[in-house]
């Protein structure tokens, strides 16, 4: 958020944030760009507000949600009706397939009532639902079609991990293509941002059961969405040229500037061999994969004249590709390691982080954007 | 005898009439008695369920129709007609009794589809013939036919009078005739002012006349009869137009029906001409001189002549606005249509697009160029081995006269850069539409430049054109008169912005090389010959009709606010990666310099980084401190113009107060070399700017002394220095722009 917030006054500084028409936002990205998106402030009265929120962090408001609140309760209540049968579950089920492969007893039948029991097991809160509570006190219960700061059109990404599709709030329409377009009550900004935002190492799906209108026909299903990162990184697929509006949300624009606060290229000093280590850095490694090819993509877009125009402002970039590097420029060592937890962030990395958003997103601007 | 087709022909029919269950038969088949004749077959076809409109072919309940199916079938469309010649007044019906089924065979009748396709026609062309509705509304009218006997052309180019109840009489100038060719000009009505001069006389009907007209003067007297007008008014015509015709030179005779245009929409005139050869217009002559009150030898030879005469019909090949659209229309030429041109240069692009424009229908071509042209051009520039010698504007002008005589084409012997220099010759240089430079000459992009330097400044837009070194890219530029610079100026921007897209190096390696080998000029001639480029008429043409075409979409979009240039490809792989690019500008900030008369123009995107610098300082400092920073672009000497087209914020060496702005050097000279090398040296360190926060943008004694300490001293190697200041505030900036000198300083 602090290097967003960094590109956010570059941008504020150039006169070019007041002319972006769709913002996109996926994971920690959400949680600014619905702040910037759905408040009145002035510039200034928001970066200040940020800041704050930045300093005090987003985790002992989660903590204090999740204790303090009746989510606490669900919380306690999931982990204990639902949590410990299903690993009850599980377990009976791992017994009975260890059992079909030593004996050839075909248990099947067993395995499958075992796990359709599994997923009838309700779920009434999580660390996610926490994080929404908060996150609903921070952007004062608004809903995704609420006014909007100029107007702008937000779409907030996420990912149902049911169907390994794209979720997406929008202020125009919500859903996704599997199940149709959300009909009935409008979801709430907090919702989408905790759902965009659930990175799946570390926090589990928002579970929401919703009325969908595919084809003239309305029906409930319920999603577990997750990390909108998961499937596209950056945001950006509804800007993307050439898709078919028919089939899902599309927003034609002339230029997309992309600010990505992943921390680039690994170092290569990790030794990932356990189990953890490994399926974490495989994730990175697919996910930085799809992100290439999305860069990739947008460049070719710029290329071929589908695009007018396309700035990567990307904390991981390599400082030597830069166009030119000012001799005060916060360099990407200085703050690759920046905690991506939603903890109080120190003055150091804050200043560290807002700096070389401002740098970056300015020497993008000069050098690919100029006439923006 | 029948020859393959003939045989599947006669069998597509058979099978034809025994699927129809009786609506056709075939009555009777007469094969051909030898090689190459047709195959007549007759057949009859039910027409009862056709329906009958008023004024639709009264068709029979059955009809009898000869099919005549020549050798070469499917590749020749067969010939259908009535067995009788009852329906022979009808439209599409000639010569009493042919059908004519297609208004073009060429692209309606299909080979493939045989007898099948045939039939499918005739039943289509009965239905509507008996409905009344071969001229559906809305669609062209079908001409009446007039085969010609003569092999003389009349091609009539103005649109016809409007015919009064009864008729019009009168003349038609002769615009430019040949011994088998007239054109007609102007209509005058007999009793008016009538012009000297060739022309052609004219009877115009309000009426219409058969579709077939007759072939001799007896029969068409009648048919005119029949419209109300008498043989009388015929000679009277006739004899008026012998009075007035030269001696030695036919006479023609125009005659006019209501029977062109769309169906349902206004009549035209539908234009016919016969001949009156000399000996006959003499003879004409001679019984109107011999003739007396008492004796009319005139009325007399009239009458003899007409009973037998046979008619001559030319062939009339329309160009009326009224009847032919034009064929370029909707394309990208049409803004060129009844503009002014004023083209810089007749060579490889001059020549070719002086001539599209020609073509395009320019009303007024003025041509500039001061070379010959020499055996070697003839390789890709339109001119012929006869004009070798000639001075290149005159043969284009020449040229441009033969192919479309109503251009008003003019020319000039002369150097573009002394013709600016003569203020009535420029005016008429700006009194035109457009220019075009096709030149490539850097002298007179540059005294283009200097001649429409002042701000504001008023010209008609200027197109420059130029060719890359193997003729398979192309550059063009638009300067227009609310964005400052011409040619020289728009290069240089195209230049610049060419060079900030990672794929054009391609253009930028073309347009401004840098490597000894690209750089190295062909000389087609050993010796001190103009140097040029390679490339085929082909290449040339090519780019050029692109480029023209570019052009006129750029000239025909209403809002001339932006100076445009766009680059162009033969060479590179089609798809893929753009490989031609296309930018705008809208007008930069223009300054003037009060001490040494520059021109500063500070371009949108420097303007708005400095504003932004400011409104950041504004976040960060406050409103009180000054900040500032370096501006990168060129100085032009000769041309007095300073560009700024990059900037940079504060140093970060740089010291900032209320009360001044010490601009910083940690990283200008790594920003500096990295522009200049980016640019191939267009854009460069030119000065710095600073504001004045809440004050005057005028420089201050710490300003003037600080510029006095840089400019005598030897670690500042440039001669001039731009000092940008900035007043007021980031929302409404006051600016500023002064040129400090070295000389200033020097006593």
């Amino acid at each position: 958020m602090a290097f967003h917030l960094g590109c956010f006054r570059a941008l504020h500084d150039r006169g070019v944030l007041n002319k972006v028409k769709v913002l996109s936002t996926v994971s920690g990205g959400s949680v600014i760009g619905a702040y910037y998106a759905y408040s009145d402030d002035d510039f200034e009265a928001f970066d200040e507000k940020l800041v704050g929120l930045l300093r005090s962090g987003l985790q002992r408001r989660i903590a204090r949600e999740a204790l303090l609140s009746p989510e606490l309760f669900k919380i306690v209540f999931t982990l204990l009706l639902s949590g410990l049968p299903a690993l009850g579950l599980w377990f009976l089920g791992a017994l009975l397939r260890l059992l079909r492969v030593l004996t050839t007893i075909p248990t099947h039948p067993a395995e499958e009532w075992l796990a359709a029991r599994r997923r009838e097991l309700p779920i009434w809160g999580s660390l996610t639902t926490a994080f929404e509570r908060a996150l609903d006190r921070l952007f004062g219960g608004k809903t995704m079609r609420d006014g909007r700061r100029d107007g702008l059109h937000v779409v907030i990404n996420a990912c149902d991990l049911k169907t390994g599709t794209a979720f997406r709030f929008g202020s125009k329409r919500s859903g996704g293509w599997r199940y149709g377009e959300l009909t009935g009550a409008v979801p709430t900004v907090a919702q989408a941002v905790a759902a965009s935002a659930a990175f799946p190492i570390l926090l589990p799906p928002l579970v929401e059961t919703f009325k969908f209108k595919k084809r003239d026909k309305v029906e409930a299903h319920k999603v577990f969405l997750t990390d909108g990162g998961v499937f596209d990184n950056l945001g950006v697929a509804v800007l993307e040229p050439g898709r078919d509006g028919e089939i899902t949300d599309t927003y034609p624009v002339t230029h997309i500037i992309s600010l990505n606060a992943g921390a680039g290229q690994l170092d290569g000093s990790d030794q990932p061999f356990w189990w953890a280590g490994r399926v974490a850095r495989s994730f990175e490694a697919v996910h930085r994969k799809a992100q290439d090819h999305v860069y990739g993509r947008l460049h070719r877009f710029v290329e071929t004249g589908e695009l007018r125009g396309f700035g990567m402002v990307y904390l991981g970039q390599q400082d030597v590709r830069l166009p030119h590097r000012p001799p005060d420029l916060v360099s990407r060592d200085q703050v690759r390691h920046y905690p991506t937890d939603f903890a109080r962030m120190s003055e150091r990395d804050l200043d560290l982080l807002t700096r070389r958003g401002e740098q970056l997103t300015l020497i993008i601007l000069d050098r690919y954007l100029p006439y923006l | 005898m029948k020859s393959d087709g003939q045989a599947w022909a006669l069998g597509q029919m058979a099978d034809i009439a025994q699927a129809s269950a009786g609506l056709l038969e075939i009555d009777e088949v007469q094969e051909p008695q030898k090689e190459g004749e047709a195959l007549s077959v007759t057949i009859s076809v039910d027409c009862s369920a056709y329906e009958r409109k008023p004024g639709g072919v009264p068709l029979k309940q059955r009809e009898r129709l000869l099919l005549q199916i020549g050798p070469n079938f499917p590749l020749e469309v067969p010939r259908l007609s009535f067995t009788h010649k009852r329906y022979g007044d009808a439209a599409h019906v000639q010569w009493g009794n042919i059908i004519c089924l297609y208004q073009s065979t060429e692209t309606e009748w299909q080979p493939e589809d045989g007898m099948f396709g045939l039939m499918a026609r005739i039943n289509e062309w009965l239905r509507a013939a008996a409905a009344n509705d071969l001229d559906p509304i809305g669609m062209p009218l079908h001409p009446p036919v007039t085969y010609s006997t003569s092999k003389f052309t009349v091609v009539p180019t103005e649109n016809a009078p409007n015919v009064p109840a009864g008729f019009w009489a009168g003349y038609a100038k002769i615009t430019r005739e040949s011994d088998h060719k007239v054109e007609l000009g102007e209509w005058f009505e007999y009793s008016g002012d009538v012009p000297s001069g060739r022309l052609a006389v004219a009877l115009l009907l309000p009426t219409t006349m058969p579709h077939e007209y007759p072939t001799s003067m007896a029969d068409l007297l009648k048919l005119l009869e029949a419209r109300g007008i008498a043989a009388e008014i015929v000679r009277l015509i006739t004899q008026l137009g012998v009075l007035r015709a030269v001696e030695g030179k036919p006479l023609i005779f125009v005659l006019g029906a209501a029977m062109r245009g769309i169906a349902g929409g206004p009549r035209l005139q539908h234009l016919t001409a016969w001949h009156l050869n000399t000996e006959r217009v003499d003879e004409i002559r001679k019984a109107i001189d011999a003739s007396t009150d008492a004796e009319q030898l005139d009325v007399a030879y009239f009458q003899d002549w007409a009973a037998t005469a046979s008619i001559e019909w030319c062939r009339v090949l329309e160009d009326r606005p009224e009847i032919v659209t034009r064929r370029d229309v909707g394309t990208a030429s049409i803004w060129w249509r009844g503009r002014s041109v004023v083209m810089f240069g007749c060579g490889a692009i001059g020549s070719v697009a002086a001539m599209l424009l020609a073509r395009a229908g320019v009303a007024k071509l003025t041509l500039y160029d001061r070379d010959i042209v020499k055996p070697g051009v003839l390789v890709r520039q339109s001119f012929g081995r006869y004009q070798i010698g000639l001075n290149k504007a005159d043969a284009m002008a020449q040229n441009v006269k033969n192919a479309v005589p109503a251009v008003d084409v003019r020319y000039a012997e002369t150097d573009v850069v002394a013709r600016l220099k003569v203020p009535e010759r420029l005016a008429e240089i700006l009194a035109a539409d457009v220019i075009i430079n096709a030149t490539a000459s850097t002298t007179v992009a540059a005294a283009l430049e200097k001649e429409f330097r002042g701000w504001p400044k008023k010209h008609p837009p200027v197109i420059s054109m130029a060719l890359g070194h193997r003729a398979d890219q192309a550059l063009m530029t638009m300067a227009v008169q609310d964005v400052p610079g011409i040619s020289l100026d728009l290069d240089r921007r195209f230049k610049i912005a060419l060079s900030n897209v990672v794929h054009a190096k391609h253009v930028v390696d073309e347009f401004w090389p840098v490597s000894p080998e690209r750089r190295r000029i062909f000389q087609p001639e050993p010796g001190c010959s103009s140097p040029t480029f390679i490339g085929s008429a082909a290449d040339v043409m090519a780019l050029t009709a692109q480029m023209t075409n570019v052009a006129g979409e750029w000239l025909a979009e209403p809002d001339r606010t932006f100076a445009r240039a766009r680059s162009f490809d033969l060479a590179g792989p089609k798809g893929g990666s753009a490989r031609e690019f296309a930018f705008d500008w809208q007008a930069d900030i223009i300054l003037r310099d009060g001490r040494h008369g520059y021109q500063v123009r500070i371009s949108r995107a420097a303007m708005s980084a400095m504003r932004g610098w400011m409104r950041r300082s504004e976040r960060v400092r406050g409103r009180r401190d000054e900040t500032g920073g370096v501006l990168f672009g060129h100085f032009d000497p000769f041309l007095k113009v300073v560009w700024v087209d990059e900037v940079s914020g504060p140093p970060p060496d740089s010291v900032q107060s209320p009360t001044a702005f010490i601009c910083g050097t940690a990283g200008v000279a790594e920003m500096n070399e990295e522009k200049r090398k980016r640019t191939r040296d267009a854009v460069a360190f030119v000065g710095m700017w600073h504001t004045h926060p809440g004050g005057m943008p005028w420089p201050s004694p710490t300003d003037r002394s600080a510029m006095a300490e840089l400019l005598t001293s030897d670690l500042f190697k440039a001669n001039r220095f731009l000092m940008v200041i900035i007043g007021a505030e980031a929302s409404q900036p006051i600016i500023s722009g002064t040129v400090f000198e070295r000389a200033d300083y020097q006593s």
